[in-house]
């Protein structure tokens, strides 16, 4: 029996015996209503000074989580196995929409293309890239598993497939996504298997080439110097950084209130986008941040739990995934404001401004969710 | 425990050897690097945190330096009325044009600078060099217009945007300019009211330690409500009717006779009320001029030997002491006397004349001779009583107090001198309330020129009633001197040309030579002083002309004319109205109307039973309203302008009360 079609058909009969989440879910929305409360607070000033509309930020998330929310409910009805077998397709429309940037549809800004320009539609092509290199991953090395040993027949032809968004995700530039995506491939390489040596080899070779890609391009080294004492550059490259600190001193324990900070007055750029924990931080203080970080904490427990209970590789791969990617994003994010990570670029999940990222976002719930309604029942229940 | 930590480890690094122990190290590699974000995210928590609670000393003091800002609120600064209630100065809110360039692009910053350069019509090029400015704040226009304002907050570039900015504001331009003063551009009074009065006018100030957004903006609502400390009014007893027409008359004076300076003051005698204060040069203190002396208050901050005019207090002197009446006789020494070593002359020689005709004439040795008979001590007593040598107390800047000589170290010939105002100092304020004493029953009042002080919401702070100083001399006194200077105005007086159609004048001119290098030079102050109407005194008027240069210098013949034509307009502002009879007379001698019908304003005739219409066509609204409305008629206004019309037609002649109406284009 190929450990496919055991994966596949063992998933089956016991979709109607696993369980509902509500951790995970209630931790979403609470992230997904902080964002809104933030984006309003950090954006709606810039909003109605720029744009005339104070609302136009907050209108257009709840937009995005609305399609999230819809994708979200399509992951929970639709049997994995319906866009495990399409998994393919999924990775190549994202690489499509990752190329099609290059196009007249696609829409750069700050010497970068990474969106597309739809209409009305705003598409970042790599938070969706994020998503599809998991599906796909997880599905190649569920099926392949027993191939890992074999690096030529195995291991390259996954690299060389997912190669092909990151490859393009990389070109736009975009380095925090690029890394996001080479970690997710490691991830799920390492879960499904991947020897030990091997790994260590392949994270010293991954290290070392990102150490010569930073060296290789200037503004990343300009940037990693700042970031290792940004005070001592607060009004040059560690601009964005120390206003973040200032933001979350200003925020002492418990925080101004709600409304009443002043980084999104000019003084923090990005606030209501990348910079919006440090809003947090400034009007809910230590305590709104510790609570925001405890949710995150909540959701890498309850994916992690969902993921070592799902029946087979596929699930714990599919739910490690998504649930990697959510932490990682909120650590970098997070790990920037601090002080701990140069600056990236990458959203804060369920907080941030960004449809794109909330729409992956949301859907990642709805595949973890949907990970736990086909596993096995508990042994304990 | 630890072999089972153990087999879990080897398990995780390990290499499975079956199905089971595939899945179980895909498990627990799962959890073991969940552990390992776990942690990493504990730890971002941790740290976030301590950024909260303490933070570094360097962005404590990076969010003081950037976040905060001192920020200086003033509630705007209090108006200064007239006596009407009508605003002199006033506070006025101006939008400004301001501009961050730090934020407009280079690739866009020439479209704005001409968008900006039409809107606010400038030339581009210097547009251009303020967009180009390494600042985050510049001001592209002060004081614009509304319109302008207007089409830059319709501008659709967030870098621009419009400021309101207050500005003082003197509505009548220089109208009792030296009065009211001027604010320097911190808003602090410089002279005039403006400095004296400075505490009240100006409104409270606070400096809030506030937050502020990265343009210095505050972005909190402040709980500091300006209108509730603005300044306080101050209301003065100044009437802007009479003002302006004493500001006319010394117009006049100037052009007649280039005088180095010129004052007018006019006194309500039984209030001691300052109605009108007024100096040539003037200046507008909505554009302040850089010469200081335009800006000089002739009346309280110049002294002269005041002359002849100083001969009502020495005669006031005389008949107060007991020593003569207005009939008493004196030897006036056929104009030549020789007393204390000096020779004394008088311009109209007399020989034996009554008292009131030494008045009349202006007889220098009858006045000499009642001083020398008074002696000392009570002739310089009585001076003082009439507050000689002394500040009035008029609340303005730099008032000073004049010189007389102490008696006990005064000799014969400087007491003879003083007699005839030579040898002695006074101010025209002085000498304005001095001669309103004479009119007021011989009291002499505190000259008053702030009435009240009010807070914002119109309670009243202090307020100033009238003040009497002390009684000069007696009333009977005061009637006799009244009498004699009535003399002054008759047929052979020295005042003829002060006299005014309608209204009895007790009056004196003066003369006085400018002690000049230890000697007396051809340098004269020419001046009037009197009241009227003689038979129940409202105002005394003051005019003193400094070294006249042009045509005649006397007194008469050059304040005089200024002090008919004033007076006139005193008059018909306080709604007093002439004695028929006195018209009657003057129809057969006319005088001096002529001299207020060739100047510029409107001149009314009274024609027995009311006021000839006069051709309004081309006047100013400001003159109609002086001439007409200042006449006790009512005015019916259409339109702005210069009149093109009026109902009745010039030569009507209506009542006072009655109404005319014009329309202006």
């Amino acid at each position: 029996m190929s450990s496919i079609t055991s994966d596949i058909t063992a998933a089956a009969p016991q979709s109607r015996t696993g369980s509902w989440d509500w951790w995970l879910l209630g931790v979403t929305f609470g992230l997904c209503g902080l964002g809104l409360l933030m984006i309003l607070s950090a954006s709606s000033v810039m909003a109605d000074q720029n744009y005339g509309d104070a609302l136009r930020f907050v209108t257009r998330q709840i937009m995005g989580l609305g399609i999230g929310l819809a994708a979200a409910v399509t992951a929970l009805v639709v049997p994995w196995r319906w866009y495990r077998t399409r998994a393919h397709y999924v990775l190549g429309a994202s690489a499509l929409m990752l190329a099609l940037v290059w196009t007249p549809l696609g829409h750069g800004a700050k010497g970068a293309r990474r969106w597309l320009d739809l209409g009305p539609l705003n598409i970042q092509p790599s938070e969706v890239a994020k998503v599809a290199v998991i599906l796909f991953a997880s599905h190649y090395l569920a099926k392949n598993a027993h191939k890992l040993k074999d690096l030529v027949g195995g291991v390259l032809p996954l690299l060389g497939l997912c190669g092909i968004p990151i490859f393009l995700t990389f070109i736009q530039p975009d380095f925090g996504s690029t890394v996001i995506l080479c970690g997710l491939v490691g991830y799920l390489l390492i879960v499904a298997g991947m020897r030990t040596l091997w790994v260590m080899i392949g994270g010293t070779v991954a290290v070392a080439g990102l150490a010569s890609l930073a060296v290789l391009a200037p503004y990343r080294i300009r940037r990693l110097a700042s970031f290792t004492d940004p005070l001592e550059n607060a009004s040059g490259d560690g601009y964005q950084v120390v206003q973040g600190w200032i933001a979350l001193a200003q925020g002492g324990l418990f925080g101004q209130g709600l409304g009443n900070g002043i980084a999104q007055r000019g003084f923090l750029p990005e606030p209501h986008t990348d910079f919006i924990g440090a809003v947090i931080g400034e009007e809910l203080g230590a305590i709104g941040w510790l609570v925001m970080v405890a949710c995150y904490g909540i959701v890498l427990w309850r994916g992690t739990v969902l993921a070592s209970r799902a029946g087979g590789l596929y699930g714990n791969l599919l739910a490690g995934g998504v649930t990697t990617l959510l932490a990682v994003q909120a650590i970098i994010n997070l790990g920037v404001i601090v002080g701990w990570v140069p600056p990236k670029g990458l959203v804060l999940p369920f907080v941030s401004y960004g449809a794109s990222a909330v729409v992956v976002h949301v859907l990642c719930i709805g595949l973890l969710l949907r990970v736990g309604l086909e596993s096995p029942a508990r042994r304990t229940v | 425990m630890i072999s089972s930590l153990l087999q879990q480890l080897a398990l995780t690094f390990g290499r499975p050897k079956n199905a089971k122990d595939a899945r179980g190290q895909a498990i627990l590699r799962t959890k073991g690097i969940a552990l390992a974000f776990g942690l990493i995210l504990s730890g971002v928590g941790v740290r976030g945190a301590a950024l909260c609670m303490s933070p570094h000393e360097k962005v404590v003091d990076a969010n003081d330096l950037q976040r905060w800002g001192r920020v200086r609120l003033t509630a705007p600064r209090g108006d200064i009325l007239d006596r009407d209630g009508r605003a002199l100065a006033t506070t006025v809110v101006t939008p400004s044009i301001v501009i961050d360039p730090a934020s407009i692009d280079d690739d866009e910053r020439a479209t704005v600078a001409a968008d900006l350069a039409e809107i606010l019509g400038r030339d581009i090029e210097s547009v251009l060099a303020q967009l180009e400015q390494p600042t985050r704040y510049a001001r592209l226009g002060r004081d614009v217009h509304p319109t302008v304002a207007d089409a830059i907050r319709r501008y659709p570039h967030r870098a621009v945007w419009v400021e309101r900015t207050r500005k003082r504001f003197y509505p009548e331009e220089n109208l009792a300019a030296q009065i009211l003063g001027f604010v320097d551009a911190d808003g602090n009074g410089r002279s005039g009211l403006e400095s004296s009065l400075n505490d009240e006018l100006a409104g409270g100030t606070v400096i809030l330690q506030r937050r502020r957004d990265r343009r210095g903006r505050g972005v909190d609502a402040s709980e500091f409500d300006p209108d509730t400390s603005a300044g306080h009014i101050v209301s003065t007893t100044i009437d802007r009717d009479i003002q302006r027409a004493a500001e006319r008359a010394l117009a006049h004076v100037v052009e007649r006779s280039a005088p180095k300076s010129a004052t007018a003051v006019v006194i309500d005698v039984q209030t001691g009320d300052i109605l009108a204060l007024a100096n040539a040069p003037v200046f507008n203190p909505n554009a302040v001029s850089r010469n200081p002396q335009s800006r000089r208050n002739h009346a309280v901050q110049d002294w002269f030997e005041p002359g002849s005019v100083m001969k009502p207090f020495t005669i006031a002197a005389a008949v107060e002491a007991g020593a003569v009446t207005e009939d008493s006789m004196v030897n006036c020494e056929a104009g030549y006397w020789r007393t204390g070593g000096s020779r004394i002359r008088d311009d109209h020689p007399k020989g034996i004349i009554t008292v009131t005709q030494v008045m009349k004439y202006s007889s220098n040795i009858g006045s000499a001779k009642l001083a020398l008979e008074l002696g000392p001590e009570a002739f310089i007593d009585s001076l003082r009583a009439f507050g000689f040598g002394q500040r009035t107390g008029v609340p303005l800047p730099g008032e000073l107090a004049g010189q007389i000589r102490h008696p006990d170290r005064i000799r014969t010939i400087e007491l003879a001198n003083t007699a005839f105002g030579q040898g002695m100092t006074a101010t025209a304020m002085q000498l304005a309330m001095g001669i309103a004493a004479i009119a007021n029953d011989g009291v002499l009042m505190k000259p008053r020129l702030i009435t009240a002080v009010t807070d914002n919401d119109g309670l009243p702070e202090w307020t100033q009633e009238p003040t009497e100083v002390r009684q000069a001399v007696s009333p009977d006194t005061a009637a006799q001197v009244s009498r004699m200077m009535q003399a002054v105005m008759e047929e052979g007086g020295t005042g003829r040309a002060g006299r005014i159609a309608g209204y009895r004048v007790a009056a004196k001119t003066g003369t006085a030579q400018k002690a000049h290098q230890g000697g007396y030079g051809e340098a004269r102050v020419s001046s009037f002083v009197g009241f009227l109407p003689a038979e129940a005194p409202e105002v005394a008027i003051v005019v003193m002309v400094d070294e006249p240069s042009k045509g005649s210098r006397y007194g008469g013949t050059v304040a005089g004319p200024a002090f008919s034509e004033l007076g006139a307009a005193t008059m018909r502002a306080l709604g007093i109205a002439p004695d028929l009879e006195l018209l009657d007379d003057s129809v057969e001698e006319p005088i001096d109307v002529a001299a207020v019908a060739d100047l510029d304003g409107i001149s009314m005739e009274w024609a027995g039973e009311g006021w000839r219409v006069p051709d309004l066509s081309g006047y100013a609204l400001r003159d109609v309203l002086v001439g007409v409305q200042g006449a006790g008629l009512s005015l019916e206004l259409d339109g702005s302008g210069h009149v093109v019309s009026q109902v009745p037609a010039a030569g009507t002649i209506i009542e006072p009360g009655q109404s005319v109406s014009v329309v202006l284009r």
